[in-house]
């Protein structure tokens, strides 16, 4: 019973992990864009 | 006891569990459970995008109700529900990284073209600001050229005026073929000369000119002084009639005071006997 508690956890923290993971790539991409419309908006 | 005595016994037994189990209050473990996966299937984000593992989260819950049903006991049930719970858990964040991804790639490729934009903007200002150079270079050269070839008309048209630069500025002799003896109306051969120099004004306005008057030595210091102030006006009077501004021309009368060659001498009081003109350097005023 502890095995399967331990290794259901350990699959949980993982999975929530690269669910972070992945929102995080989100919001550096999202700044990045503004970086970008930031610089043309200069350039015009 | 009959066999069906026994049967009958068994499924009265069996009954007596079911109720007792049921009877007894839901494990917490159990409801909190049927709570996160209710709430789960109910998302359309996690049931989209995690179906299976949210099915085999529903399994996992399944096998401990069935537990519960049963009376198994009670720590069983609790852990059974705990590993459903955590399923269900599992199912939600798999689906949110999945979510994350998808926008992360869409987001990338508006990254892309946002970042094509920004080049090709970069690519428009440089070509703008290359343009604008080219004008600026072509318009300086343009300017230069202007500039030497007024230089080169200035020179062309001292050079024509047999003038000399000196101290005071440009200096130009007009001998005695301007005026006959002892008078001081000028002759008309002398005009095609300050032709060229009322020429030489209106294309360079920001000259101005002082006309100074000299005679020789014959006669006397009234006479001459009176003479080559006339003389000077003569001049004086030629350009503004030729649409020089009056204020550009000074005239004045030297006499014999300033002689350039001895008096002893015909060719020499020829010399004397004279208008200089001088031309002076821009933005010098007359007066």
């Amino acid at each position: 019973m502890l095995s399967q508690k331990a290794l259901v956890e350990a699959q949980l923290a993982a999975a929530r992990a690269e669910a972070r993971g992945a929102q995080i790539n989100v919001a550096e991409i999202r700044d990045h864009i503004e970086v970008l419309r930031a610089e043309i908006e200069r350039a015009q | 006891m009959s066999r069906i005595g026994i049967g009958i016994s068994l499924s009265v037994g069996a009954a007596a569990l079911v109720a007792l189990a049921c009877a007894s209050p839901t494990p917490p473990a159990l409801e909190e459970a049927r709570r996160v996966h209710s709430a789960a299937v109910a998302d359309a984000m996690v049931s989209e995008n995690a179906p299976v593992l949210l099915y085999e989260a529903k399994q996992q819950l399944d096998e401990a109700e069935a537990a519960w049903q049963r009376g198994d006991d009670p720590a069983k049930v609790s852990h059974l529900a705990y590993l459903a719970g955590k399923r269900t858990e599992i199912a939600r964040a798999v689906a949110e990284k999945r979510v994350a991804d998808a926008e992360a790639g869409a987001l990338s490729r508006e990254r892309d073209r946002t970042v094509l934009e920004a080049r090709t903007r970069e690519v428009d200002l440089a070509r703008v600001e290359a343009d604008q150079a080219r004008k600026r270079e072509a318009q300086a050269q343009a300017v230069a050229a202007s500039e030497a070839e007024r230089a080169a008309q200035l020179e062309k048209e001292l050079e024509e005026l047999q003038a000399k630069k000196t101290d005071r500025g440009i200096v130009l002799t007009l001998g005695d073929v301007l005026f006959d003896f002892a008078k001081a109306n000028l002759r008309s051969g002398a005009q095609q000369n300050l032709y060229r120099l009322v020429t030489f004004l209106r294309e360079h306005p920001d000259r101005a000119v002082l006309v100074e008057g000299h005679t020789d030595s014959i006669g006397g210091d009234d006479y001459n002084l009176t003479l080559s102030e006339r003389r000077a006006d003569s001049v004086r009077s030629f350009r503004a009639s030729n649409g020089i501004a009056p204020d550009r021309i000074v005239a004045k009368a030297f006499g014999k005071a300033q002689p350039v060659a001895s008096n002893e001498s015909d060719a020499g009081r020829q010399q004397n006997r004279r208008v200089e003109v001088v031309i002076l350097d821009p933005g010098v005023a007359a007066w």
